[in-house]
């Protein structure tokens, strides 16, 4: 089971090696606040490694929504780890203020409950 | 944009009667608790295009001392061109770009009214269309007047929107009682419990604006003297600028204020560590890992000070 967790924890480090600000460093110093309240709010597990992983991410998508790449950086840097996981998680459907956008995802959902509800 | 904005509000307020299950709040806010108050002070940055995102920001900014902060310049750090918006967790991030902390205040209406007392506007998300056809809006709340019911907002385009609570409160709503306050630095938000209180600092101190931060938790431990996460802030802060003798008085009277996280004595371990006083850090790190013995960091707190010491021995 451990050696396991190591392996995939091995390949999973040695998959995004190229970026050597990826690497967790070592736990040999202080926790940070963050992670004490983290800790307060949510008790004492976080998963550490993978929030790298969701900043790529958040990034990408940032940019795939029109900020220009350089920006992205710096906007995704400027984010907490929490809000980091919620833009990954939901970033299409957060409100996204100013918009009269009319989601057209919206109006499929409403289209599809319509048919298999109500026919 | 507006006006058609405006009628379809209009439209959907009537629509929307009685469509709703939990009591609005304003129904049950003591009017006679609070006086009127208007910000007139605030500036106003009339929101063109879609861009109610960077001017809402402004306005909340330049009141909190952020003179360079115009929708303009604020564009490029929250607006998303093809959404047509701005997203709640890049108007914090932009926040903290401009060296300010933002805090998420509670979702209730009189904390909403404790904030515009307390002379800061707030920047609140509405949902001026319906809840599964969403138009969403941020306008900033600059003064309300309990006994007539009403709200007055920086927005769109008009500068002194005078809105009843009732209408405020189901835009609010539909937008999760969402809303941020600024305060300049130095200040603290009226409202916002001691955990998103710290919660909202250490993330400035993540991002290692060290200064803002120690300002702001050293407030904090002012308000909250039984506190321990104030203290573990100045520590963390003392710590990265290598100060180890306050890093280790901050750390200890975190455990004093709460003997049973571990993390206070694991952070005491480490600074008593670095002063070279390595029985006492590891008396320390034994504690924390008593505290937490399963836990990934704590329950390995005296093997990493243990391996750590012996370093230092051999350096």
């Amino acid at each position: 089971m451990k050696k396991t967790l190591l392996i995939g924890t091995t390949f999973l480090l040695s998959s995004f090696a190229f970026s050597a600000a990826v690497l967790p460093t070592a736990q040999a110093d202080i926790v940070s606040t963050a992670d004490v309240v983290a800790e307060q709010q949510s008790g004492w597990n976080r998963a550490q490694l993978v929030e790298q992983l969701h900043r790529d991410e958040v990034r990408e998508q940032l940019v795939r929504y029109g900020v220009n790449p350089d920006d992205a950086v710096a906007r995704v840097a400027a984010m907490t780890d929490a809000e980091v996981m919620e833009l990954t998680a939901h970033l299409d459907e957060l409100p996204a203020g100013a918009g009269i956008s009319v989601s057209t995802t919206v109006i499929l959902v409403a289209i599809i409950i319509w048919l298999v509800f109500f026919r | 944009m507006l006006a058609h904005q405006r009628f379809l509000f209009l439209f959907l307020t009537v629509y929307l009667v009685g469509c709703s299950a939990a009591p609005f709040q304003y129904k049950s806010l003591d009017t006679d608790a609070w006086t009127a108050v208007e910000l007139s002070e605030t500036p106003f940055y009339p929101q063109e295009d879609y861009q109610c995102g960077p001017a809402a920001l402004a306005t909340v900014l330049q009141v909190a001392g952020v003179a360079d902060a115009t929708p303009e310049s604020l564009v490029s750090q929250v607006y998303l061109p093809d959404r047509e918006g701005s997203l709640q967790a890049e108007l914090l991030a932009a926040t903290r770009r401009a060296d300010r902390i933002p805090f998420v205040i509670p979702r209730r209406m009189d904390a909403l009214f404790a904030e515009v007392a307390a002379g800061y506007p707030v920047l609140v998300l509405q949902n001026l269309g319906l809840e599964r056809w969403p138009i969403w809006h941020y306008a900033v709340v600059i003064g309300f007047e309990p006994g007539k019911q009403q709200l007055i907002l920086r927005s769109g385009t008009t500068e002194r929107e005078v809105v009843s609570l009732r209408a405020f409160e189901r835009s609010w709503r539909l937008g999760n009682y969402w809303a941020m306050v600024v305060p300049p630095i130095g200040f603290m938000p009226e409202s916002v419990p001691s955990l998103h209180y710290f919660e909202a600092v250490a993330a400035v101190e993540q991002q290692g604006r060290l200064l803002l931060a120690s300002m702001a938790y050293a407030a904090g431990t002012e308000r909250w003297p039984e506190d321990a996460t104030g203290y573990m802030g100045l520590g963390s802060i003392a710590y990265q600028q290598h100060d180890y003798a306050n890093a280790e008085a901050y750390f200890y009277r975190a455990t004093e204020l709460s003997p049973l996280q571990p993390a206070g004595f694991f952070n005491l371990a480490w600074s008593l560590l670095r002063q070279e006083r390595d029985i006492e850090a590891l008396a320390a790190a034994q504690v924390a890992q008593e505290l937490a013995p399963e836990h990934p960091r704590y329950g390995q707190a005296v093997v990493l000070i243990r391996q750590a010491s012996a370093e230092n021995q051999v350096n």
